[in-house]
């Protein structure tokens, strides 16, 4: 029997995701917003990207992550831990866990760069211009895809969704995280979204 | 020496000196200079104006980054603030005593996308670490206090109020309830059960009547119970239980080879119209109930996460709304599991909660859980 390749040694480099410091929270999940946030972020590139979802696994091979996220099961689950889903699963959502989507959401960001810029140059111009985002064909397809998923996974029932029910509410969500978005694609991207996840949640310095 | 880091929209110079030998590293900066395409003018100024610079923009960026702003501190020589729509304020204070052509503060709207390009010249900067090693980059979450609740007081304080209220309430209605009465034991009625105990040969049971016989008889059975309870609510389990009841009731109007033959109608029904791949992973188990038609009436999930995940069934397609005032009874209730492998396993609604694939692998995963 002939070996194609040489067998594979376990690199022995760290992983990106060991850079991010652990915020003192006083416990080893993730805070109720920081799954929130996460979830929104991968929704919204789900909706720059018609494979966002299938481009998630690709990441996690790339980054080589699956000892966290062994598959698409646990990807899912993983995201269904942000309460606002309606198919919310009440497990916690480890540290761990939640740097690997965070190096996920960046890594996807970053190949997502020009569209993302392009996306927001045309907002500013749509703004200037006093007109509205439906005259921007890609920027109006963004929005109606995130839209379109908002509403089919987030649960209509909690108030926090329920504030979403006005289209213009959930186009500014979607904008904002576009935003957020861009500030994902720099050369900090992990640390400054990592960071800004547990905002409002870290014990008194 | 010169250092620079080109974006698209931004470009930072710096100029210095580098004290050792091998001129690797700068560590004295004598010019900063931060230019904005097509907004003039351009940003200068030395180490005092290069820190305060980097640090707002860095603090700036984070506000942008989780929607909790974080408003620059009046002494900063550069200052960054939201101009409302997707623009920022730039403002860097007049500083006559080190250039007297700055005696005026100078001011720059940026864009969000201009914005992002000079914090990311920034944060290259600081992952730099051959350019003034002693700044690097600090990114800190925001402290609870510093983050106002969403919520009001009221909001917060109500639900715990009314948890402690609904206690004492319940507490006090129970007080008054009386102490339930055990009957005399009277050893002539108990006759009967000495065949329990005879029916269960090696229990040690068959010696007649004995009062334990009764009281182990019944913590056997509440040994069985106890788990299936443990399972699922205990509303629930009764629900099922009168429901049990009910679809005897109503099976009983059918024949055997009748209700097999729903079964098998609704098998095909909902294999039909099964999604090809599924996205839950847990055996989703329904109690369903059909009309002598075999229409689908109504369903009810017998574990949490075939509630969650109802959508993912044909089950809400399926089911047959009644038109007109006439209600129509159901003639049969079947247990309908869907698996995450697309497997449907389809039984007579037994009414027992144990017989449900689905609602024991929800305990397991409550016990993986905990």
């Amino acid at each position: 029997m002939s070996v194609e390749s040489p067998p594979v040694t376990e690199p022995a480099q760290p992983l990106l995701i060991d850079k991010l410091p652990d915020p003192k929270i006083g416990t080893a999940d993730c805070p109720r917003r920081a799954k929130t946030q996460i979830d929104f972020i991968l929704l919204a590139i789900e909706a720059l990207d018609l494979a966002g979802s299938e481009a998630m696994l690709i990441a996690v091979r790339d980054l080589g992550l699956q000892e966290i996220i062994p598959g698409r099961v646990e990807l899912w689950k993983l995201r269904s831990t942000n309460p606002l889903r309606k198919n919310n699963q009440r497990r916690p959502m480890s540290l761990q866990e939640a740097k690997a989507l965070v190096a996920i959401a960046c890594y996807l960001a970053r190949k997502l760069t020009v569209l993302i810029r392009q996306l927001l140059i045309a907002e500013q111009q749509l703004q200037d211009k006093g007109l509205s985002v439906d005259h921007h064909f890609r920027l109006n397809h963004y929005l109606e895809r995130f839209q379109i998923q908002f509403r089919r996974r987030m649960n209509s029932q909690r108030a926090a969704v329920i504030a979403y029910n006005d289209g213009e509410n959930l186009n500014e969500l979607a904008l904002s995280l576009l935003t957020q978005l861009i500030f994902c694609t720099g050369t900090q991207g992990e640390r400054r979204l990592w960071a800004s996840l547990f905002d409002g949640e870290v014990a008194e310095r | 020496m010169k250092r620079q880091y080109v974006l698209p929209s931004c470009s930072l110079i710096l100029e210095g000196l580098s004290t050792d030998t091998t001129e690797q590293e700068m560590s004295i900066l004598a010019n900063a200079e931060c230019r904005i395409v097509g907004l003039e003018p351009a940003l200068n100024g030395g180490l005092e104006f290069f820190k305060s610079l980097v640090d707002t923009v860095s603090q700036y960026a984070q506000g942008m980054l989780s929607r909790l702003p974080r408003p620059t501190p009046p002494d900063k020589l550069v200052q960054l603030a939201p101009k409302g729509g997707a623009y920022h304020r730039l403002t860097v204070a007049a500083r006559p005593e080190v250039d007297p052509a700055l005696e005026e503060p100078v001011e720059l709207i940026l864009s969000t996308v201009q914005l992002f390009d000079l914090t990311d010249a920034v944060d290259q900067f600081l992952a730099d670490s051959q350019t003034l090693p002693e700044l690097s980059l600090q990114v800190k979450s925001l402290p609870r206090r510093a983050v106002k609740s969403d919520e009001p007081m009221a909001k917060r304080v109500v639900p715990p109020l009314l948890g402690v209220g609904s206690l004492a309430i319940a507490a006090a209605s129970l007080f008054m309830l009386p102490i339930p009465e055990v009957p005399e034991f009277d050893p002539e009625s108990i006759e009967p059960v000495a065949q329990i105990g005879s029916q269960a040969p090696g229990t040690g049971l068959d010696d007649g009547p004995d009062p334990d016989v009764d009281a182990a008889a019944g913590d056997a059975a509440e040994g069985v119970a106890a788990p299936v309870a443990g399972t699922t609510t205990d509303p629930a389990a009764e629900e099922s239980g009168t429901n049990a009841e009910l679809s005897e009731a109503e099976a009983l109007t059918l024949s055997a080879a009748e209700v097999s033959q729903l079964q098998a109608q609704l098998e095909a029904e909902l294999a039909a119209s099964l999604p090809d791949s599924v996205q839950f992973d847990e055996t989703l188990t329904y109690e369903v109930s059909v009309d002598e038609n075999g229409d689908i009436l109504g369903y009810r999930h017998v574990n949490p996460a075939a509630l969650d995940q109802i959508e993912q069934t044909p089950l809400p397609a399926l089911t047959y709304i009644p038109i007109g005032e006439e209600a129509v009874e159901p003639a049969a209730q079947f247990s309908v599991s869907f698996a995450p492998d697309g497997s449907l396993v389809i039984a007579p609604w037994s009414g027992d909660v144990l017989d449900n694939p689905g609602a024991q692998i929800d305990s397991e995963d409550e016990d993986l859980s905990e």
